[in-house]
């Protein structure tokens, strides 16, 4: 039953997809290209978008050669028990430490915008109670509830609309005095703002038509691509790079600077439609270390075993997601995250070449 | 055991919910400041007016104006919340009213906490008043046939953007223009005046120092050359349009939405000329009784309308040149296409240097209903 | 009779008596019947002669038995009869004037014609009991619906016989594809049930589901199509409804045409229509009986309703306890000099105002009709100036609980009204502890729930999430027949499209 709760379509690796890559790196992402390139993000959106791309057809040419396993079995394959073993539980901690980190802001972002004082451990408690509830039942139910985020990235887009008449062209020209070089060099540097589309490596045994994987994976790179990009440029035309270095979150900035007819200060509307987005960043992390944990564990049918496991994990999560002490500390380990991202694709890498290695042993055991 | 794990577990929720509303700040204990006036005191110090209204006070309608004495725009909330009864809250402020000799010496980082705090809005309209801004709202306070002193002004403010005549300067666009090189933000000007709060122009600022000032008429123009003019009523007042009699001599015509083309060359010094062309359509709402149907008569009228608004706008560009003010975006529009050539410049020094050339044409559309 | 619903009666849970016959004695059969309804005094044992003398024994329950005809057709016919003269050679069939008769040599197939009504006559010297239909049960007329009203439909309802509602459905769809699945229910009561299908539209999968899911239902009674709704659900714990419960036979029949089943039980004038949507209980029968633009319009009021219903006292808690600048300038004041007067905090002062209306609303169902009026006088003066001039509420919650409860009503069902309401409450709570985080978690934590939920193995939200494009016309917007011609999704139907090839 289990098994079968977790079953998703290509379709919905889309939305699986989108819902691990949209969420946080795109907060300040802005502010971080703006500091490098100035008005010339866009830019380097656009190429780190496209390594992304390559880098998920090395992924799925890897799970490929492993037919119907995640990473935590093929772990084992590759360099047996013992080794493998050390390989998944690094898997799951790389995991667990971007859940952690990821609720964590997502903690932060609600204190800074609506409850300052409510205590955190209370308000993480409480947020992540969705997301026990939707990891239970499984990956199929994730991905139904992540399409519901369709809807908000329209909204996201509608607001923009709105503010368009302050947009100035201006702000983006000159195109490319950055320097190419300059730009090259820094669109490796947001491609931690596409994280995300490595969860594939643990989910790849559930998805049923592996054949169109790669497609709509990438369709799914797209599109945050094309999010990315609306946002970039719309912040870079509305605040101009000098002010928009200066900008923590600038997607709240801009969403504090449209005066709406009766309302007046519609921010905390558009502040409440990221809610849900964030929330199945975490989500997705989250569901994708705590399988992994079941699975290391073998332990995917039974009930019992996994209500303790997920209860523990989730007290484990909150009580690390205050390990931080400040926000500068949570910035730095978020920068962090893209180095340990970038070796977790190393590593992804390392395996595809290995593959070969053992594949050509097994074909020649099987030979002799 | 296992019930007794629930059972504790419950409890603990229920008494974290039960002590919970940390952050509830229930409406009707919240005394909302509607308007913030910043001055500057003797001693160096500013002097921060708030304006909240009094909700079940005695007397209804009655607003409560408070002015303290603090060294940041936060500490003058901070000190009122020790004297009102109400917990005073700035997150519905609708305008930062600024006196003028505050803003000369620069106003930005007085801003600052309305982007930094979230509770507070970016979209509260950023003014000048001539003279202090406590005194302002004490006086408005007093008027007894207008509303409430923050929503008079808040209306104002309001209609006059609607009309062109004043520019839509919120704490966010203050923030936008001053932050972007080659843009200069300009602020509307209010003053009290006979039982009137008045608008008296437009505030320019150079960098975030104000250094000079618009009348009416003018910010109006100046409102149509930054392309945000949207429709305005504008009188051409001019001996030349006098009637038979003599004592009417002027045109009243209501102007659409123009054309605007701007043009940059460099001559061989290296010193912008820049070309802006400006092209209005306009109703006229009031002239004489006379054949303006007429062809001649209407490209006579479009012909002294063009030159009396390129006479004007020229003398616009002129002062603003004089207060190193850039709100049409000169700089900016440099920076984006002549980029070798703005980093090689200092355009702070070059602006007022350079030739700013408007030429303005003007197409009547239709003259009501007599001929 | 339409309907012979004997060789479906389950008779597992009786085990060895199963097979008994019956004796070609009489006699035999008198005693063991007597034993059998010791102490049913409406249940008449008559005895009588066929023409012959041959002693003979005519058994019914009194009321449920057409004595009449029984009087003047079928005794005199009999007492003309010889004993040899009664069946036919092959003992099929009976010379009596009946039009349903059935011939059994089962003790028990006799008793259990009995209790269903039929009048059973026993004759010395053969081992069989003749059935005879001549029921008449009292039963009230088929009148209009009282929950589910609508304008230009058919005005009709079920009733509690289950023979009648069968035969309504009948009369609606004159087709032989009109199957029924018939069985018992009840472990004592032995109420008649049967589920409706229509072969080569429904799925045979969720038919043998549903099938084996209803008979192995295990319990003593089946008060109301509800009883079997929680006795059968998949998911228990949940405050939505997993079967959408009608009393329109409208509805019925154009849900069967969708591929769905019908679950009839007697006693209950309710049909459980399974398996269904969310958005099943959004629609009401008159949105198809109309122009398709004025009806749309209607479909989306009505889900403006439903977050309404939802979220709108939640938000004023919300927004008036943590989020003062939300309110809208001209609002403010207003708002805040009608706040001052109230000593509550928010979220009480709502919870007065919508208990004080549920209270009226429960009450106003129980009551008699010309006592529920002047309840409704009561609960307007409480709600409305009364309670502002005593400064327990303030102007604006009236308005805001007024709303609510208008917009509650507009969903179409019961059922999903109710659980609505009891939402609601959720949501307040956390709105007053949280504020808007409060609101939009508890939105997530619904939308997660409902994407959980499965109704026989159907998405439950589907076709919002998971997202179906063909069916998904037909949720927000009510589009025009003509591009209806796929049936919907929900129940997997193996004819896919309305209407014949041409």
């Amino acid at each position: 039953m289990m098994n079968k709760s977790n079953e998703i379509s290509a379709n919905q690796v889309f939305i699986f997809v989108v819902s691990g890559q949209i969420g946080f790196g795109i907060l300040s992402m802005a502010s971080t290209l703006a500091e490098d390139v100035g008005h010339d993000g866009w830019i380097a959106i656009i190429l780190a978008g496209m390594i992304t791309s390559l880098i998920i057809c090395l992924i799925v040419a890897t799970l490929k050669r492993f037919n119907n396993l995640s990473i935590i079995e093929i772990n084992n394959i590759i360099f047996g028990k013992y080794i493998g073993t050390f390989f998944s539980v690094a898997a799951i901690v790389y995991l667990t430490y971007t859940t952690v980190l990821s609720l964590r802001n997502f903690n932060d972002v609600i204190r800074m915008s609506a409850l300052r004082l409510t205590p955190p451990l209370v308000l993480t408690s409480f947020i992540i109670i969705p997301i026990i509830y939707l990891s239970w039942y499984g990956l199929k139910y994730i991905c139904r509830y992540a399409a519901a985020q369709v809807v908000l990235f329209i909204l996201v887009i509608l607001y923009y609309l709105l503010l368009i008449k302050y947009f100035r062209f201006t702000f983006l020209q000159p195109i490319g005095v950055s320097g190419i070089k300059k730009i090259v060099e820094v669109s490796f540097s947001p491609f931690t703002s596409f994280i995300g589309y490595e969860l594939l490596t643990f989910i790849y045994p559930y998805i049923k038509d592996k054949k169109k994987l790669l497609r709509s994976t990438l369709y799914a790179n797209t599109f945050t691509i094309v999010f990315y990009l609306i946002t970039i440029v719309m912040l870079t035309g509305f605040f101009g790079e000098v002010m928009l270095e200066q900008l923590l979150y600038p997607i709240f900035s801009l969403a504090r600077a449209y005066r709406a007819p009766i309302f007046e200060r519609l921010d905390l509307f558009f502040i409440s439609l990221w809610f849900p987005i964030m929330l199945s960043t975490v989500l997705v992390y989250y569901f994708c270390a705590y399988n992994s944990l079941k699975r290391l564990f073998n332990i995917e049918n039974n009930k019992p075993k996994c209500k303790i496991l997920i209860w523990s994990f989730t007290i484990i999560v909150i009580l690390l997601s205050r390990l931080p002490e400040n926000m500068v500390q949570l910035r730095s380990l978020f920068d962090q995250l893209g180095y340990i991202s970038t070796g977790y694709v190393a590593y992804i890498f390392i395996c595809y070449i290995l593959s070969f290695i053992k594949r050509g042993n097994k074909s020649n055991e099987k030979a002799s | 055991m296992k019930k007794l794990l629930k059972m504790v577990t419950i409890l603990i929720v229920c008494s974290l919910l039960l002590s919970g509303c940390w952050d509830q700040r229930v409406f009707e204990q919240v005394g909302f400041t509607l308007s913030y006036g910043i001055e500057e005191s003797q001693d160096g110090k500013l002097l921060i007016t708030s304006a909240y209204p009094v909700i079940g006070g005695v007397e209804k309608g009655s607003v409560d104006i408070i002015t303290t004495k603090s060294s940041l725009t936060r500490g003058g909330r901070n000190n009122m919340r020790l004297m009102t009864p109400k917990l005073i809250e700035g997150g519905k402020v609708q305008q930062v009213l600024i006196s003028d000799s505050l803003a000369k010496k620069g106003i930005h980082d007085l801003l600052e906490i309305f982007q930094r705090d979230v509770t507070l809005p970016a979209i509260a309209f950023v003014v000048i008043t001539e003279g202090s801004p406590g005194e302002l709202l004490k006086k408005a306070n007093e008027f007894k046939s207008k509303p409430r002193v923050s929503f008079y002004i808040y209306q104002l403010l309001e209609n006059n953007v609607k009309l062109s005549n004043i520019p839509n300067t919120k704490v966010f666009d203050f923030d936008i223009n001053f932050f972007a090189p080659g843009l200069d933000p300009i602020v509307p000007m209010v003053k009290v005046e006979d039982e009137q709060i008045k608008i008296t122009g437009c505030a320019l600022f150079s960098d975030d120092k104000m250094s000079g000032r618009l009348n009416n008429k003018e910010s109006n123009l100046l409102i149509g050359l930054m392309n945000q003019l949207n429709n305005s009523d504008f009188i051409f007042s001019d001996p030349k349009f006098a009637d038979k009699d003599g004592d009417k001599q002027g045109v009243a015509v209501t102007m659409f939405k123009p054309k605007r083309k701007i043009s940059i060359n460099f001559d061989e010094e290296g010193i912008p000329s820049v070309e802006i062309n400006m092209k209005y359509k306009c109703n006229i709402d009031e002239f004489e009784w006379d054949d303006t149907m007429d062809p001649k008569v209407q490209t006579d009228l479009e012909k002294t309308f063009g030159d009396n608004l390129t006479t004007m706008s020229n003398e616009i560009i002129k002062k603003l040149q004089t207060v190193n003010c850039d709100p049409i975006g000169i700089g900016d529009m440099i920076r984006a296409k002549y980029y070798d050539y703005w980093k090689s410049i200092d355009w702070k020094e070059m602006y007022p240097k350079a030739d700013i050339k408007v030429s303005t044409k003007v197409e009547i559309g239709n003259v009501g209903i007599i001929k | 009779m339409l309907f012979d619903f004997i060789p479906y009666l389950s008779y597992k849970k009786r085990g060895e008596n199963m097979q008994k016959l019956l004796s070609n004695r009489l006699e035999d059969n008198y005693s063991d019947l007597n034993d059998k309804f010791l102490d049913c005094p409406d249940i008449k044992r008559q005895r009588t002669h066929l023409k012959d003398g041959c002693p003979t024994l005519i058994i019914y329950v009194e009321g449920l038995t057409d004595i009449n005809l029984l009087q003047r057709d079928i005794i005199p016919k009999l007492q003309e009869l010889n004993s040899t003269e009664v069946f036919d050679e092959n003992m099929q069939t009976v010379r009596l004037p009946v039009a349903s008769v059935s011939i059994s040599n089962e003790f028990n197939l006799a008793v259990t014609d009995i209790l269903s009504g039929k009048t059973v006559i026993f004759i010395n010297g053969f081992d069989v009991a003749i059935s005879l239909s001549v029921i008449k049960v009292e039963k009230r007329s088929i009148s209009e619906p009282t929950i589910e009203k609508n304008v230009k439909g058919p005005q009709e309802a079920f009733i509690e016989s289950i023979n009648t509602n069968i035969s309504i459905l009948r009369r609606k769809i004159k087709n032989d594809r009109l199957k029924f699945k018939t069985f018992t229910l009840g472990e004592i009561t032995n109420q008649k049930a049967a589920i409706a299908y229509i072969e080569g539209i429904t799925n045979p999968e969720i038919l043998e589901t549903m099938h084996q899911k209803v008979k192995d239902i295990n319990y003593d009674e089946i008060t109301g199509i509800a009883s079997i709704e929680q006795l059968i659900a998949d998911n228990q714990i949940t405050p939505f409804p997993h079967y959408l419960a009608t009393e329109r036979p409208d509805k019925v029949v154009s849900n069967l045409l969708e591929g769905k089943l019908a679950i009839f039980v007697d006693g209950t004038p309710f049909v459980l229509i399974a398996p269904v949507s969310f958005f099943s209980f959004m629609q009401a029968p008159d949105d198809y009986l109309g122009n398709w633009a004025v009806h749309s319009l209607n479909r989306l009021l009505r889900f403006f309703g439903l977050i309404i219903a939802l979220f709108l006292p939640a938000l004023y808690i919300a927004i008036v306890s943590y989020h003062y600048y939300m309110i809208p300038l001209n609002l403010l004041i207003p708002l805040a000099e009608s706040r001052a007067r109230v000593p509550f905090p928010p979220i009480i002062e709502v919870l007065i105002l919508e208990t004080t209306l549920e209270m009226l609303r429960e009450a106003t169902i129980r009551l008699p009709t010309y006592i529920a009026a002047s309840v409704g006088v009561v609960g307007g003066l409480i709600i409305g100036q009364a309670a502002v001039d005593a400064g327990i509420v303030s102007n604006i919650i009236i308005i805001v609980v007024a709303i609510t409860a208008i917009a509650s009503f507009l969903i179409p069902n019961y059922d999903m009204a109710l659980t609505i309401r009891y939402i609601r409450f959720i949501v307040m709570f956390f709105a007053s502890i949280f504020g808007i985080i409060g609101v939009i978690i508890c939105g997530v934590f619904l939308i997660a729930h409902l994407v959980v939920l499965e109704s026989m193995g159907e998405p439950y939200f589907k076709p919002m999430f998971p997202f179906n494009r063909s069916d998904f016309k037909d949720i927000l917007l009510r589009p025009q027949l003509k591009n209806m011609r796929k049936r919907p999704s929900t129940a997997k139907p193996l004819d896919k499209i309305r209407g014949g090839k041409r």
